[in-house]
């Protein structure tokens, strides 16, 4: 009787409830990390004999028991070599197993097309030429490598740099010629023609350069001999990184796995996303957040004063309140569909229509773009600061704003100079909430303005700078793309998962941040009230 | 002071509702200049009310509503032309519940001055130390006023307050039982702080400990 009465079994179900949310949170966190912060490691390269059949030469991914048949098991390799199996991966049956061996020569090859090679490095070749074979190859293919990857940089550099600044002014000529053609104005017409075939003349010599370089750039190859017997030639530029995995200690593989992960957070994305970096949509991720608390805060924080403050108490503020409290659980698909309506064909279609008739009917506003998408999330993140600013508000003990009135200070001062410092803290808090809301959104993100590919970033170093036009990638659409978009999902499952842990840091960060800016200002007015 | 002076606060006829419920009746008062007042009573009765019809801080409440009049150095402060925050900076109030604002005590004492547009140095810096000094708190802060003024104990953030209020140089201090919050060493100061004001200010105080008000009033 006393065990209900001093209600144990309650006191056993709060705590339960509570471990329950704590272990799913830190199963989510787990798998996460599980399959994500492994996904760069070097694993080793297995060669299996088969009793019958050719050799497979792959990394070990799965071991399962063979459907109906007991004691039986079978596993599955990566066995990469896409263009010359047609597939990513291999069940063998454990029975058919002669002999497993980790050969010390084994190079696994990331290519810019195809995915990864297994096989043993054979020869390479200069210009048809055999320049190392056998004994001293691999250290030849490291010189050839590093050379490849200097021109490649140079390559990269030029297209970035200089040709992109060409085809930008041949652009801008070509819409300011259709301008003087409207106008008629034939003489600026002909001089106009003049610079854009000067202009034409020098993107041309420029292109054929580029080309000689990559001609250059493709000397070199490898023969690669894959498990099998099949020898294959690779050009040694479409070789991102090679490494022998079972040749390598602690340190080297150590070293391997920082390498990749760079590469993965500040690298280009390849192969229609699977491979490569995620770099524009982790930057796309960060400049949309701040782009849309830049909206929503200063919007959201002056609305609540104004509704807490300087409205009068009565029916038309109660509904107003049940609205926008109502407007925070809105479906944000539904904000979506408001922002392509509102924003991207409304706003940046009259955009288009007075600004940028000339490049009509291609959209430049028109369209959806960064600017659009972080204002529908500005929207859909403006109820949560409204309630918590005014939560925050309404903390605020009737003490103190008396004390500021008592003392001779207007309205406007008592609010500006003791209200709103007090409130501060819970307002962040706030703040936060809407910014990780912000930051996890996808949908509606999807059609305003987030592309499975953006050739640019919405923020580079040619004037203006911001390219609020420009359309952006965003981690979560890009975990969405590769994990079931991309035509090759089993091998891409690693990135969805590296992806995700990506996008979990993120929003960790911004959180922080806020967290830590919060704590500052709470310590410096540390107030009752919260 | 022996010498009878003119009143400084005069009430005439004040009914005062809040809503349909009437709160204060018929008030006829007047209140003598440099003196301590006490108003006493039982909980509910009105007294705080009354206080705060001397500083319009009620016209904060929707509902409240008032008749009669109340007249401060002989001007009817409820008239349509009396400009509310000159009022309330000639009417100063302390408050039940010390209420710092969550800045420096420096800023604190000086807010008052802040806000009236006073922001050279040289003239916040005396008033600080003047109010302080009145308010007996100076020779425990001087060394730290720079310190978050929530850091005082009760009775040194009530006495914040007094000083708060005194740095603008009221003609009428309010004091809403300034020492019900507080323990009886602090309550002891806070009184003597009090008393020794009465010489320059006219303060009207609200309590319910009849002791206290023999104590401070006159």
């Amino acid at each position: 009787m006393n065990f209900w009465r001093r209600g144990d079994p309650f006191i056993w179900l709060t705590g339960g409830a509570l471990a329950l949310c704590l272990a799913m949170i830190a199963g989510l966190v787990g798998i996460i990390v599980y399959y994500g912060a492994g996904v760069f490691w070097p694993q080793d390269l297995t060669l299996l004999r088969l009793k019958d059949g050719p050799p497979v030469l792959g990394k070990l991914v799965d071991r399962q028991p063979i459907p109906g048949a007991a004691d039986r098991f079978r596993v599955q390799l990566k066995v990469g070599n896409r263009d010359v199996y047609g597939q990513d991966f291999r069940w063998v049956d454990e029975d058919a197993i002669a002999a497993r061996q980790t050969p010390a020569e084994a190079v696994v090859f990331e290519r810019i097309e195809w995915g990864d090679m297994h096989g043993f490095l054979a020869a390479l070749y200069e210009d048809e030429r055999l320049l190392a074979q056998g004994e001293g190859v691999w250290e030849a293919l490291q010189a050839a490598m590093e050379q490849a990857g200097a021109l490649g940089e140079r390559i990269h550099a030029l297209e970035r740099g200089e040709l992109g600044e060409l085809s930008r002014a041949i652009d801008d000529l070509r819409r300011q010629a259709r301008r003087l053609q409207r106008e008629n104005d034939d003489a600026a017409l002909a001089a106009h023609e003049v610079r854009r075939q000067a202009l034409w003349a020098e993107h041309e010599a420029l292109s054929g350069h580029l080309d000689q370089l990559r001609a250059q750039q493709e000397r070199w190859a490898v023969e690669v001999e894959v498990a099998g017997g099949a020898t294959r030639r690779v050009a040694v530029a479409a070789i991102v990184r090679a490494y022998r995995p079972n040749a390598m200690g602690l340190a080297a593989k150590a070293q391997t796995y920082l390498s990749k992960g760079w590469e993965f957070v500040a690298g280009e994305p390849r192969e229609s996303n699977t491979e490569g970096g995620i770099f524009p949509a982790l930057f796309g991720t960060v400049m949309m957040v701040m782009l849309m608390s830049l909206a929503a805060v200063p919007f959201g924080i002056l609305a609540a004063l104004y509704l807490r403050e300087y409205a009068r108490q009565g029916f038309l503020v109660r509904l107003v309140r049940i609205a926008v409290n109502n407007l925070a659980g809105v479906p944000s698909i539904v904000f979506g569909m408001f922002g392509l309506g509102f924003f991207v064909y409304g706003i940046g279609g009259s955009i288009d229509q007075l600004f940028y008739a000339d490049a009509l009917p291609t959209p430049t506003y028109g369209t959806g773009g960064i600017l659009w998408a972080s204002l529908t999330l500005a929207l859909l993140t403006v109820p949560v600061v409204i309630v918590a600013t005014e939560e925050g508000l309404a903390a605020v003990p009737r003490e103190m704003r008396e004390g500021a009135l008592a003392l001779g200070a207007t309205k406007f001062q008592m609010i500006w100079s003791v209200v709103l410092p007090s409130a501060l803290p819970g307002i962040l808090t706030g703040v936060i909430l809407a910014t990780a809301r912000g930051a996890g959104e996808v949908a509606p993100l999807m059609i305003t303005g987030v592309v499975k590919l953006a050739p640019d970033l919405p923020l580079d170093a040619f004037a203006p700078f911001f390219h609020l036009e420009r359309k952006f990638m965003h981690l979560g659409f890009h975990i969405y793309d590769v994990g079931f978009q991309s035509p090759n999902v089993e091998a891409a499952r690693p990135m969805v998962y590296t992806t995700a842990l990506m996008l979990l840091a993120i929003v960790l960060l911004l959180n922080l941040t806020a967290i830590v800016v919060r704590n500052k200002l709470r310590k410096k007015y540390a107030s009752a009230a919260f | 002071m022996s010498k009878p002076s003119t009143p400084i606060v005069a009430v005439e006829n004040l009914n005062m509702f809040y809503g349909d419920t009437q709160a204060l009746y018929d008030i006829e008062l007047s209140i003598p200049q440099r003196e301590v007042t006490a108003f006493i009573g039982p909980s509910g009765c009105g007294k705080s009310t009354l206080l705060r019809c001397f500083n319009r801080l009620n016209d904060l409440i929707e509902s409240a509503r008032i008749e009669g009049s109340v007249r401060v150095s002989g001007r009817d402060i409820y008239a349509p032309d009396c400009d509310v925050i000159d009022l309330r900076r000639r009417v100063g109030m302390v408050f039940q519940k010390s209420n710092p604002f969550p800045k420096s005590i420096y800023e604190n004492v000086a807010y008052g001055l802040r806000i009236a547009g006073e922001n050279r140095r040289r003239v916040l810096d005396e008033a600080v130390e003047k109010s302080l000094k009145a308010a007996a708190l100076w020779d425990e802060v001087k060394d730290r006023l720079k310190d978050n003024a929530l850091s005082l104990s009760g009775g040194q953030q009530q006495r914040l307050c007094i000083a708060r209020t005194l740095a603008v140089e009221p003609e009428v201090v309010l004091m809403d039982e300034p020492c019900s919050a507080l323990d009886p060493i602090a309550t002891a100061r806070v009184e003597e702080t009090i008393s020794e004001l009465k010489s320059d200010y006219t303060i009207i105080v609200v309590t319910h400990n009849l002791q206290q008000a023999a104590r401070i009033s006159t």
